[in-house]
C-alpha cells in the first residue's frame, strides 16, 4: 500500500520526542502501521535526534569546585540580604580570609591591642579548649569578637557566624607575631588559623574571633 | 551543614526557622550538584564564556535560594534555573555591550569527551562530534537552544517555559533545527 501524502516532518519529530497529542498519536500510529516510508523516516529521525543528543552531552564543560563552596557559604548567610546585595556578596566568602585578616590588623593596630592582653588572650591561652569546641557548641559571646571598622552593623546585630581560615603571614607582616603558641611551620610557612567571622545583616563581616591558632592546614 | 559555618540561633522560634532554612539550603546544593553542568553546557552553546557562565550559575542558584525562602513556586525548578541563568547571562552581555565573549569553538571548553574505545573509534567519534557540533552551532539561537535543552532531557513544555515561547513554537524550532542539522551532516 502506498501513500500519496506522508506525515509532515513536525509530526515525525514530535513522535520521536513523544510529544504528540492523543489525536496526533492516533493518526501517526495508524499511518505508520501502513506506511514503510514513514516508518523509515521516523527511524532516521530518531537516529538524528540521538546524534544531536550525544553531541550535546559529550561536550566537555567544567565548573570550578570553588563555585560550589562559594554557593554553600553564600546561601548560609544570605537569608536576610536584599537582592541587590547578592551580586556584591557573591565573592565575599572566598575572599573572606584576606578581607578579615586585613580588617583585623587595622583594628588591632589602631586600637593598640596586643596579642597577649587583648581580646585574643582568651583563645591564645587555651587553644586546645578552642579546638575541642564542636561547631554545635559555639555560643554567641560579644566579648570574643573584635568589631571590624568598616561594618555598619554592630556585632550584636549580626545573625550569622561563618568560620574561615586566615593566613598567619598576613598577621606577621603587620608585626603581630603570636609568641609561642603557634608552631614554627605556622609562623614561618604561612600557616592558617581558624577564626569566626560575624556576618552582619548587610552581608559584610562585622566582627572576628580567633578560634584555633594552631596551623589548621597542616 | 558544613563544618565551617554556623547558623546562629537566638531563640526557639528562630530555631524552627533555621531548620527550614537549612533544608532549603540543602535543596539548593542538591540541585546545584545535579544541574550545574547541564546549565553550563547550555550556556556554552549560547556562546557564553566560562567565567560569565560560572557567575550566572551562581546568580541563578542564589536567586533560587531566595525564591525558596520566599515560598516561591516549586514546580519545575529545573526550568526555572535554566531560565534565570540564561536571562542573567543575556543581561550581562547586554550590559557589557558585547556579544559572544567566547566563540563556541575555542579550546577552553566544548571539547569532545573521550569515553574509551580504540584509537580509530575515538578518531571517528571525535570527527562525528565535530561535524554535529558545527551543525548545531550553525543554527539560529532559538533552534539551537531548543535542541540543546531537548538533548538534556527537557520536554517541549519545559523548553517553552525556559525560553518564553509557546509549546507549538518549540515544536517548530526542534523540527526545523533537526532538519538543518541533517542537511549539514
Amino acid at each position: 500500500m502506498t501513500h500519496a501524502v506522508h506525515i509532515p516532518d513536525e509530526l515525525v519529530a514530535k513522535a520521536v520526542d513523544e510529544e504528540l497529542t492523543i489525536d496526533e498519536r492516533l493518526f501517526v500510529e495508524r499511518h505508520l502501521a501502513a506506511c514503510p516510508t514513514c516508518r523509515e523516516r521516523r527511524r532516521q529521525w530518531a537516529e538524528l535526534s540521538d546524534r544531536v543528543q550525544d553531541c550535546v552531552l559529550a561536550t566537555e564543560v567544567s565548573v570550578s569546585s570553588l563555585s560550589r563552596e562559594c554557593l554553600a557559604a553564600s546561601v548560609g548567610v544570605e537569608a536576610n540580604a536584599s537582592s541587590a546585595e547578592v551580586r556584591r556578596r557573591r565573592w565575599i566568602l572566598p575572599r573572606a580570609g584576606a578581607v578579615a585578616a586585613v580588617a583585623c590588623l587595622v583594628v588591632l593596630g589602631s586600637a593598640g591591642v596586643f596579642w597577649k592582653t587583648g581580646p585574643w588572650a582568651l583563645t591564645r591561652t587555651d587553644p586546645a579548649a578552642n579546638r575541642a569546641a564542636a561547631v554545635d557548641d559555639i555560643r554567641w559571646d560579644n566579648g570574643d569578637f573584635i568589631p571590624l571598622p568598616y561594618s555598619a552593623d554592630a556585632v550584636p546585630g549580626s545573625e550569622r557566624i561563618v568560620r574561615v581560615e586566615l593566613p598567619v603571614s598576613a598577621l606577621a607582616e603587620q608585626g603581630i607575631l603570636p609568641a609561642g603558641a603557634l608552631d614554627s611551620a605556622a609562623m614561618y610557612g604561612d600557616g592558617w588559623v581558624l577564626a569566626d567571622l560575624a556576618v552582619g545583616l548587610d552581608g559584610q563581616p562585622s566582627g572576628i574571633r580567633l578560634v584555633d591558632e594552631t596551623d589548621v592546614r597542616n | 551543614m558544613g563544618s565551617h559555618d554556623i547558623v546562629w540561633i537566638p531563640n526557639a522560634a528562630a530555631e524552627e526557622l533555621a531548620v527550614d532554612e537549612i533544608a532549603l539550603r540543602n535543596l539548593v546544593l542538591v540541585l546545584y550538584d545535579r544541574e550545574h553542568l547541564a546549565i553550563r553546557r547550555y550556556l556554552h552553546f549560547l556562546g557564553i564564556s566560562a567565567d560569565l557562565s560560572e557567575e550566572c550559575i551562581q546568580e541563578a542558584f542564589l536567586r533560587l535560594h531566595k525564591h525558596l525562602l520566599a515560598d516561591g513556586d516549586q514546580t519545575n525548578l529545573r526550568a526555572w534555573l535554566f531560565r534565570v541563568a540564561r536571562n542573567a547571562a543575556l543581561n550581562e552581555l547586554q550590559a557589557a555591550h558585547h556579544r559572544l565573549t567566547e566563540p563556541l569553538d575555542t579550546p577552553e571548553a566544548g571539547q569532545f569527551r573521550d569515553e574509551g574505545g580504540n584509537p580509530e573509534e575515538k578518531l571517528l567519534g571525535r570527527e562525528q562530534h565535530e561535524r554535529a557540533r558545527r551543525a548545531i552551532e550553525g543554527l539560529n539561537d532559538a533552534q539551537r537552544q531548543c535542541l540543546v535543552l531537548r538533548a538534556q532531557g527537557f520536554r517541549y513544555r519545559e523548553i517553552a517555559e525556559v525560553l518564553g515561547l509557546s509549546v507549538s513554537t518549540v515544536g517548530e524550532h526542534v523540527q526545523r533545527g533537526l532538519s538543518k542539522v541533517r542537511e549539514s551532516l
